[in-house]
């Protein structure tokens, strides 16, 4: 069974670019609960470039995978001794904007602006999350012009 | 008493600093009746009766905290504002009785059944302040309940149930300084009363500026000039309370918020002096977040004009 993963001292994220703000979201909200949380960019998951930062990471570490090809940097991580239970994998979620104006909650696939589908307002998701409703704030886009 | 005397000015110091700025309150109050109560009070009541789910949110784990915080404030206003409250026992039942507004509240302590709104939103209707409880968990500070009218900026629905520090992400640089302050509130002993002041520049004399109306008023923003921002630029100052409660261990936080436009505020050479340097000393990521860059030149252009003409040095 997976523990929380405000559980561990330790945690490695890696994230490919499509995914990085997502990842770094995680790593501010892990190291508010002073964790310490290592986060590696690099341009695809899979790619077999991980393997010797992977093998550095402390016994008992949390490796968190944010993007597509997740599943082939996971196999490299367990063939490394990494416990699938310490393997958190965070590819194919949609993120949930939470819009400012009117409390609906739309499901994104990028953390582009867009329209809410309740009040048609355009908006602009943050990196402010809330675990509550699960989802990022999101601002409305506000023009000079705007009268 | 006008309101300019009431008017609680938030600097100290020629240079802008971030700090947590706490006092100890004695005696521990958790709320002030204003010259503006009755005015305010009414617009609290108008604004929950017509956006209740913006104004008020509550977690069901909170409901002790809120009676015990439905008790202390009534309790409060009758004890430091005998002449506007009282509050008396007879039996199980208990009567707040407010002068000001000629209203009698009747309840039975801890029936739901007794009252017609959430203990906390019932007290809430009877003050000025904002009022806010977060629940002391072993993990972290968490909000659980609030009655939210006079915002700046944010939204109670989004925040309802964050734990105190990720409720503070957007706030720039104050990562670690932030921590500070949450340790800070969870060594509040019971029965005990922190005070704090907390500024920010409202355009128009609005007390209700919720980030769910932002794209109204928030374009105000855009309109400032060097003419008019005497008018239209308000200096808010939030007078934020923290309040162990000693039954449930929660934390009762109350903000009382006061808006000063700029006209009046440079006509005391202190507030202008201190209130100008304030500003031009603001880091730009502060300026950025407190939204304030949109505008800074022409404010700044403002006060320079008012110093030069009451003849005070920059």
């Amino acid at each position: 069974m997976k523990k929380a993963l405000k559980t561990y001292r330790h945690v490695l994220i890696i994230s490919d670019h499509v995914h990085r703000e997502r990842a770094k979201c995680k790593q501010r909200e892990l190291q508010n609960r002073d964790r310490f949380v290592q986060l590696k960019v690099i341009s695809q998951l899979g790619d077999g470039t991980v393997e010797a930062l992977l093998s550095e990471q402390p016994i008992g570490s949390a490796l968190i995978l944010c993007g597509e090809g997740a599943l082939e940097t996971e196999r490299v991580a367990v063939s490394l001794g990494y416990a699938r239970n310490d393997i958190y994998i965070e590819t194919q979620q949609q993120m949930r904007a939470f819009c400012s104006q009117c409390h609906h909650i739309t499901s994104l696939v990028t953390h582009e602006r867009f329209v809410c589908e309740n009040c048609r307002n355009q908006l602009e998701p943050s990196e402010h999350y809330s675990s509550y409703h699960r989802a990022h704030l999101a601002y409305p886009v506000f023009i000079e012009s705007d009268d | 008493m006008s309101s300019k005397v009431e008017f609680p000015f938030p600097f100290t110091s020629d240079h802008y600093e971030y700090t947590n700025n706490s006092s100890p309150l004695i005696p521990a109050r958790t709320v002030t009746v204003s010259s503006n109560y009755v005015e305010e009070v009414r617009l609290k009541r108008k604004l929950l009766e017509e956006n209740h789910e913006r104004c008020y949110r509550s977690l069901p784990i909170s409901l002790e905290s809120q009676w015990e915080t439905l008790l202390l404030v009534f309790r409060e206003l009758a004890t430091y504002e005998p002449e506007h409250f009282s509050f008396k026992r007879r039996g199980n039942t208990y009567v707040f009785t407010n002068h000001l507004l000629q209203e009698e509240e009747t309840f039975v302590y801890r029936d739901h059944s007794s009252i017609d709104f959430e203990p906390l939103d019932l007290v809430g209707r009877h003050v000025q302040e904002d009022l806010i409880v977060m629940g002391d968990r072993h993990d972290g500070l968490f909000l659980e309940a609030g009655q939210l009218c006079f915002p700046s900026n944010w939204s109670l629905t989004f925040v309802l149930g964050m734990e105190f520090k990720t409720i503070h992400t957007p706030v720039p640089a104050i990562a670690e300084f932030i921590e500070k302050v949450e340790r800070f509130i969870t060594r509040i002993r019971p029965n005990t009363a922190w005070e704090r002041k907390n500024w920010s520049i409202t355009i128009s004399h609005k007390l209700d500026t919720p980030l769910e109306t932002y794209s109204d008023w928030g374009k105000l923003r855009y309109h400032v000039t060097k003419e008019n921002a005497g008018e239209l630029v308000n200096l808010r100052v939030e007078v934020q309370r923290l309040f162990r409660l000693p039954v449930t261990n929660d934390i009762l936080f109350s903000i009382h918020t006061y808006l000063l436009p700029l006209n009046e505020l440079v006509a005391n050479d202190d507030w202008l002096k201190k209130f100008y340097t304030n500003v031009k000393t603001l880091p730009q990521e502060l300026a950025d977040y407190k939204g304030i860059s949109l505008y800074k030149p022409e404010l700044l252009g403002f006060l320079e004009k008012a110093l030069k003409r009451r003849k005070i040095e920059r």
